[in-house]
Order: C-alpha cells, then structure tokens, then sequence
C-alpha cells in the first residue's frame, strides 16, 4: 500500500527480517529514490501547475496572451467592486448557512443509521448516494417544478407566489446547498460515528452522564470528521454551479459562480475576473482550513485502536422507531422526492398540459433509443470514471494520511494549500487551467502534445476529485492510531503489511465509499468533460446537453434520469459484492453504511 | 541488512506507483499513438486531420458529409457558441481549430480585430443571395452561411391570444412579469437581439434605460433559448424572447406553441470562420470545407442536419429553399446592426446587462 511510504521506518529487530533477492532489493531501492519524486510529479502535474496558471492570469494576461499587460492588478479592481463583491459575500455566507445545515442533519443521519435499529436502513442508505448523484441543477428544478405555476403543488390547488419568491433567493438557495452537501457531510462523519464503538459512550454512563453529557462526550471525539464535514461542503458550496445557474439569474440574488461563469461566456472572455473570483473562493476555504487545523492541534483526535469493539446499537422503542422513520421520511423527500418528482414530471409531462395521469406519456424514454452514439458516450464515461476511481483512491489515501499527521513540514503545508486551491476551485476555472498550461505553444515545441488527448482529461478528472476524495478520506485517516501500526510492527509485520492488515480493515467501507464518490462523480462530470474531452469524443454530461439544447427537453430530463440510474446501479452492484465477497474484518466496522 | 524487507515493501509501493504511471501513459501513448499514425498518412498525401469547431445543430451531419465526399478525415467538437468561444480564447496564441461555425456575425468581428481569422476567401460552389451578399465583411474575414432571427416572441397560443407586435408594448402593465429571455452574456445569440433593440431605441445609452424599465416590468432572465422554452411550457412566463428557429422547432413537440415577430427583429446570419494561424494543410482543407456548405449537398445536409432545430433557417444559396414552417422573410421587419461597431461592444455591454438587469 503507498500509505506504507508516508510512516517514518521504525527500527526492526534482526530477527523478524525476511529474505529477498538481490533485484527486488535493487528494485526496492529504486522504488524508494522515485516514490516521493513521481508523487509529487503527478501532484504538481495534474492539480498544481493548472491551478497556478489560471489564477497568475490574474495579475498577468500577457502570459498567457490574454492581454497586453504583464504585471496589472485591473482585474481586481474590476471584481472586488458591485455586484462581483456582492456575489463574493453571498456565496461566503450561503455556503456556511448549508454546511452548518448538512453537517447537523448528516450526524442525525448518521447516528440513526449507524447506531439504532431503525428500520430500512439499506433503502436510507442508497438513499445518500442517490442525494449524491443527483447533480445539483436537478434538485433545483425540481424544487421549481413543484413551486411553480402550473406545478404540482398548483395541481392540488397550493399555488401561490409566495413560494417561488422565498425559493429564488437566499432561503432556496441555501436549501439547495445544503442538500447537495448532505452525502458529503454523512460520509464525513458517519464513519467515525459508526468505529467510535460504545465503550466511551458507556463510560460516560457509568460515571452517571445522562444523554446531554454523553453527547457531550461523544461529539469532541468526532470533531476531526465534523470538520471534515464542514469544510467539504462549505468548500463545495461555494464552488457550485447548477444551483446558480437555476436560481442566480431569477433572484436578483448575486452569487460568485454565476459571476465568475458569466465572465467565461462572454465574448471575449474575461479570464482576469474569473481567475479573482477563484483565486476569493480559494482564499475563502484556506481561512476556513486554518481555523480547522488551529483547533485540532490542540489535542489528539486518535481514538481508533485495536481494542475499538464495534458499537452497540440502540434498540429504539415502537414510539421511537416511528419518530425516527419519520424524520427519514421528511429528510429524503425534501432531499430526494421533490427533486425526482420535478424531473420525472419534465420528463413525461406534455407541453401546456395540466399535471393529471392522462397528460403524462414515456414517449420521450422510448426517444432515448434512437439517440445515434449514445452507447459510445456512455462506455466511455465508464472506463474513465473506473479508471479514475483508482487514481483518485491512491493518490487521496496518500495525501489524507499525510495531511492527518500533526506536526507538519513545510512541504505538508505547500500539499495542504494546492489540495485545498483545487476544492474551491470551480470545475470551469480548473478546465480553463487545464488549457492555459498544456495548450502553452513552448510545450508543443518540446513535442509535448497532450492538449486535446484523453490522457489530459484523465488527468482533469482526476484533478477534479482528489480535493473531495482527500477531504472525505481525511477524517477516518486521523482517526487511526500510530500504536495500532506499531503493535502490528512488534508482532512481525511490515510496515505494508501492518497498513494492510491492521489499518486498511478499519478503513475498508472509507475508501470504498471514496473510490464510488469519484467513480459516480468522474461519470458525470461537466466543465472538463466539455472544454478538454478530445475531437470526435462524447462524455456523457455532454451528450446529455446536447440532447437537452434540441428542441425535445422532456428527451434531455428523461436521459438525465437515465444516466443517474446507471450510475446508482453501479454503487449498488459495488456495494453488494463488497458485502460478500471482502474479508470479514473489513466489513465489520462501519459496514453499515452501504 | 536490516531495511531488506522495508525495501520489498517500498519496492511493491513503487511498482504500485508506476502501475499507476503506466496507466496514465498508456492512455497518453495511445493518443499519440493515434496522432502518429495520421501524421504518418500526412507524409504521403498533404492530409491532416481537419478541426471544426461547431455550435450549429447541423455542423456534425455536415462535417459527416464532408468526410465521405472528400476523404478529408474531419474531427468535430459540438458545444455551445459560448463554450466554443471560451476553449478559442483559451487557446490564444495556439489554436487547435480550423473551422468554427456558430451563429452571430459580432463575435467573429471581434475575433478578426484581434488577427485570429483568415481574410479574403469566399467559397465559388454556389452563389450568395442579393441579401446573403450583403453579410460579407469587407475584408472577407468569414463567411455567412444562412440566417435566422435573433429574439421573436414564442407564445402559447392557448393561453396568449394577442401576443405582443413591438418592443415598447412589453413595458405595458399587460406584460408584467409576464416576458422572459436569455441572458446575452450566456446566449450568443441574445447578444444580437440586445443590439438591435438598443440601436432601435437610438443608442447604448437608450438602450439600457429601456432595459431598465423592461427589468422594473418583471422581466425573467434565463440562461439560454431551451431554458427560456422550458419556462414557457411550464406557465412560468408568457412571452419566450428566443431565436426564431428554437421556437419554431420547439412547436413541433408542442403544437399550441406560436412565434411572432417584433416591430423590428435582428437578423442572426449563421457563419463560418477559418483559422488564419492552423497550418497551410488545414487551412486549404478549412477552405474545402466552407465550398462544400455552399455546394448543393452542403446546403442539403444543413436542412436536414436538425430538422427541428438549427435546420429551420432562411438559406442565402440562390437554388436552396427555406423549410414550409418557416415564414417568409419578406413579411419580417428586419435590422442588422453593424457587427464592427457592436462586436467591439459585446464585453461591456454583456457585463452592464449582468450588473443591472440580471442581478
């Protein structure tokens, strides 16, 4: 396991060595003088030199001959005025509104799924993934379809405009948000939840804590992964588009990407505006990340051990399994329901007509079939989004270890700045990076020819999910204790073997569920899909724009839906093989979850 | 002695490293694999691979036709207008393009201010309609190609029975939060329609105060022609300010859809551009391309590339005829606002009309 590399050697006793031949020590040393070197290659490759590029094009456009000027700090000055500024503030403070949101409801989610008896729990918890993959224009849609006239709350006669005035403005837009950074805050926190095991919490008992003092004790412990939690979604928030894109433009509600979008679609573009209002976003999550690490050195976070059992679950009462399931209930359909409703209508709705089962037709699903070059689209998503999956995975774990460890260098430092540049960063801003810096006419001099390849979108792609994939993999990595390693050490393992052995089972359900974030995330991707996909190619997300930019917009719904489906069946297949067939120490701690 | 076993450790780690590395590899040798292989073709006959970069529904059935009928292998990127603009501007000084073909002649002005296009070629495989003539720039610098009207009034005729017949009729309390178009920064081709209106009104200036007053009315901004639709089909608004073609295409899924026309309407000529810094070979073959459109099996398969959307536009190839949805343009009062003067106008005005009227 490449985490192996990141753990100081601890000094063996002789007696636990074992043999090797002379190549794989001579191939082992070579491992060792490149493994750091081509880690950090890939890092800077894939994530550091693209952000960096787009975000210097803001004090220097000749660069990158995108204007006259080499040093100018005009574009500041045109972005931190009016309704750039605005949209600057806006965005900061919806997207701490949704984090403090999300993470509340996702430790009620978790706690109820990992920790009681409520019934359904596999329905509730592929109802998460679900919340995951529905992209976040969808949701806004949806909510628009069911508030709007001639929607569905005016099909039973609850129309009115109050609705659609609190939804196109700061309230709907922080719904919105927070819904979409729901899945990232419960897959922050539910798996520490679910490790914690029962001991602490019947400790606190025993010493006569009554519940408040037991959740007082319970919610410290948890903190790296509430952290975790916070700034994922804040960081997402802040960086999303659909929500803009649907709400922005009607609720005279400024917001930082739809800003930052406009100054990309106009002609010409104004890369200079966008590069600030990136360069904010990121600014805004390196404050957000200090605060974190400021509160966290102060002590140690490392409760999981080899003596961690797995919890107890509380047996909730009839009255309590009820009020449980019924705050499920109300959670998903504010998440879920209204959004799948509002799709599903556009989707089979005639034009004009009033929402009744006659004016409903699947005309638009059996279109679906006639569509040429969709198979093609959708295999080639596929492989990509596997593919990165893995990528994502390695390259994540060995950054989340790294950055979990305390007392960092200033190497840690630099990792922990580009990795946090990218999650702020929007997908457009990092694709228009992409082509700044690989698209450079120096480089095809060299012969370094790989703008407009698929290996730059590989590389996009996986830019794109190393921020979340890391953040989510951050929390359960800080949670692993270095004692644990070093008693697998003492009893004759190496330090691969004692990662494998001791650490990955307990971490086992965390990368699993990070490999399916950024394989259902990579599946559907747009902006880098849109600017970096190769001559003659259709990612999925595009194709489906496509279909939606002729004049059959139930057509485009109806492969919207599609598309999510694949992608939902995919996590569900996964997820049930990983059930059978992993070793059973991985399945036993916060197995739960899928 | 002691780190032999950390070694074979370290040593699996590397090998899983490279594994990783070799993946990317592959995937970048392959592409290069592909691009050899062409530029292997190219030693032997001047033929490299043709780029076109298309926003027009009909662009990919074309380029299909383009390759068949000339050998010429043709790689297509379909994307919105915008998109398209952004990946050129991106690629500066390196474009990767040979052709781009969307609607709206101001951004191609702006693109031919800053030396990007080349000048002086007219395709000779059809001939320009007296109108269609009067598209050309005087440099040359692209070429037109059809022409659709850049904002008409969509309307469900169900539910709208007078639709409205002049601009300044939308600031009647009639129209109250009633009227919805595209944001221009977003839409290409609104741009257009937002010039007109303000050369109409006398100038920038009376424009924006126009804008204005059509903002305090209620109007709704949404990003582009299908999103404006959908908000129509959904009762949202009343009146879709969209490009003719898109309502004309969207009424054949929901026939009670009708489109009118302003007291005065811009003209959107669809157009094609070659890139004046691609190689010799691409451009020789760019200028192949744009002979082709105008030839009869080009103008053919832009009528039946889209046939309920992009399909539906007024050719100017004398011999090639509109589709019989299409109304004629003779009963259409018509503006082209001048593209030199209002292209150079696109970035500031876009961004006056996010700051006020968007937000």
């Amino acid at each position: 396991m490449v985490v192996a590399l990141i753990e100081r050697p601890i000094e063996q006793p002789e007696r636990y060595e074992r043999s090797g031949s002379v190549l794989s020590r001579w191939l082992g040393r070579l491992a060792e003088f490149l493994g750091w070197p081509i880690f950090w290659v890939v890092l800077v490759v894939v994530l550091l030199v693209p952000t960096a590029c787009f975000l210097i094009l803001a004090v220097s456009p000749r660069l990158f001959d995108q204007g006259s000027a080499w040093f100018t700090v005009n574009a500041f000055r045109e972005a931190l005025t009016g309704v750039t500024l605005q949209g600057m503030a806006d965005s900061l403070v919806v997207g701490i509104l949704a984090a403090l949101l999300a993470v509340a409801f996702a430790i009620l989610l978790a706690w109820l799924l990992q920790r009681t008896n409520v019934g359904g729990r596999r329905l509730w918890s592929i109802s998460i993934w679900a919340v995951l993959l529905v992209p976040s224009y969808i949701i806004a849609v949806g909510w628009q379809v069911v508030l709007g006239q001639g929607g569905v709350l005016a099909a039973v006669g609850l129309y009115s405009p109050i609705y659609t005035k609190i939804f196109f403005g700061p309230v709907g837009y922080t719904l919105v948000l927070a819904i979409k950074g729901l899945p990232f805050a419960y897959f922050a926190v539910a798996g520490s939840i679910a490790a914690l095991g029962s001991s602490f919490e019947d400790a606190a008992r025993v010493h006569g804590g009554g519940r408040l003092t037991t959740l007082r004790v319970m919610v410290p412990m948890i903190l790296p992964s509430i952290f975790a939690g916070l700034i994922v979604v804040f960081a997402e928030s802040i960086a999303d588009f659909g929500t803009a894109a649907v709400i922005a433009p009607n609720a005279h509600f400024p917001i930082a990407t739809y800003n930052l979008y406009v100054a990309l679609s106009s002609y010409p573009a104004n890369f200079g505006v966008a590069a600030v209002i990136g360069l904010m976003l990121v600014a805004a999550v390196a404050v957000a990340l200090t605060l974190q690490k400021r509160f966290l050195k102060s002590r140690s976070y490392a409760v999981l051990g080899g003596r961690t059992r797995s919890a107890k679950q509380t047996r909730l009462t009839l009255r309590g399994q009820l009020i449980a399931l019924g705050v499920l209930v109300v959670v998903f359909f504010v998440a879920l329901g209204v959004p799948i409703l509002g799709a599903l209508v556009s989707s089979m709705l005639k034009p004009f007509a009033t929402l009744s089962l006659r004016n409903m037709t699947l005309s638009a699903y059996r279109g679906l079939f006639g569509i040429s070059g969709l198979g093609s689209s959708l295999g080639f998503s596929f492989k990509l989004a596997v593919l990165n999956g893995f990528l994502a995975l390695i390259l994540g774990t060995v950054i989340a270890r790294r950055l979990s460890r305390r007392g960092t260098k200033l190497i840690d430092k630099l990792l922990d700045v580009t990795v946090l540049a990218a999650i702020a960063l929007p997908g457009l801003v990092l694709a228009a990076g992409y082509i700044f810096a690989y698209n450079l006419p120096i480089l095809s001099s060299l012969g370094i020819d790989i703008y407009g390849t698929v290996l730059i979108l590989i590389m996009a792609y996986l830019a794109g999910a190393l921020p979340s994939t890391t953040r989510v993999l951050a929390g359960p990595l800080a949670q692993v204790k270095g004692s644990l390693l070093d008693a697998g050490r003492v009893h004759g393992a190496g330090l691969t073997q004692s990662w494998w052995r001791c650490a990955i089972p307990l971490l086992g359900p965390s990368l699993l569920w990070a490999w399916l974030l950024t394989f259902a995330a990579t599946f559907l991707e747009l902006p880098a899909s849109e600017l970096l996909a190769p001559p003659g190619t259709q990612p999925v997300a595009v194709a489906i724009i496509s279909v939606l930019g002729k004049s059959n917009l139930s057509q485009g719904t109806a492969l919207s839906i599609v598309a999510l489906l694949i992608d939902l069946g995919m996590i569900i297949i996964i997820s049930l093989l990983f059930r059978f067939l992993a070793p059973k120490g991985w399945r036993r701690l916060g197995a739960n979850v899928l | 002695m002691m780190q032999r076993n950390r070694f074979s450790r370290v040593l699996k780690v590397g090998l899983a490293l490279a594994g990783a590395a070799s993946v990317l590899a592959a995937c970048g040798s392959s592409s290069t694999a592909s691009t050899s292989s062409t530029t292997k073709t190219a030693a032997k006959t001047p033929v490299v691979p043709l780029v076109v970069y298309g926003a027009e529904g009909y662009a990919p059935a074309v380029a299909k036709g383009f390759q068949q009928a000339t050998g010429i292998p043709t790689e297509m990127v379909n994307h919105s207008t915008g998109t398209l603009l952004a990946k050129i501007s991106a690629e500066a000084e390196n474009p990767q393009w040979g052709v781009f073909w969307s609607d709206g002649s101001d951004a191609y002005a702006a693109l031919d201010q800053q030396h990007y296009l080349l000048r002086g070629f007219e395709p000779t495989t059809g001939t320009l309609t007296s109108l269609g003539k009067s598209l050309v720039p005087a440099d040359g610098s692209y070429i037109p190609t059809g022409i659709t009207i850049a904002a008409a009034y969509v309307y469900n005729s169900k539910v709208t029975k007078n639709p409205p017949t002049s601009w300044s009729s939308l600031l009647t309390p009639a129209w109250k939060g009633a009227i919805g178009m595209n944001n221009p920064a977003i839409s290409g081709p609104t741009y257009t329609a937002v010039a007109s209106i303000m050369q109409q009104q006398g100038g920038v200036t009376q424009g924006e105060a126009y804008f204005k007053k059509l903002a305090a009315n209620g109007l709704h901004i949404y990003s582009t022609n299908k999103v404006t639709l959908h908000a129509l089909l959904a009762g949202a608004i009343k009146v879709a300010l969209v490009q003719n073609s898109a309502g004309i295409g969207f009424a054949f899924t929901s026939p009670d859809l009708k489109v009118a026309y302003p007291d005065k309407s811009a003209l959107l000529p669809g157009v094609i551009g070659i890139d004046g810094k691609a190689p010799k070979a691409e451009i020789a073959e760019a200028k192949k391309f744009a002979d082709f459109v105008y030839s009869p099996k080009g103008q053919a398969l832009m009528l039946s590339g889209d046939p309920h959307g992009d399909s539906l536009f007024y050719p100017i190839i004398e011999g090639t005829k509109a589709h019989s949805e299409v109304p004629n343009l003779k009963n259409i009062p018509t503006d082209y606002p001048n593209p030199i003067v209002w292209g150079s106008r696109e970035a500031t005005i876009n961004a006056w009309f996010t700051n006020n009227i968007v937000q």
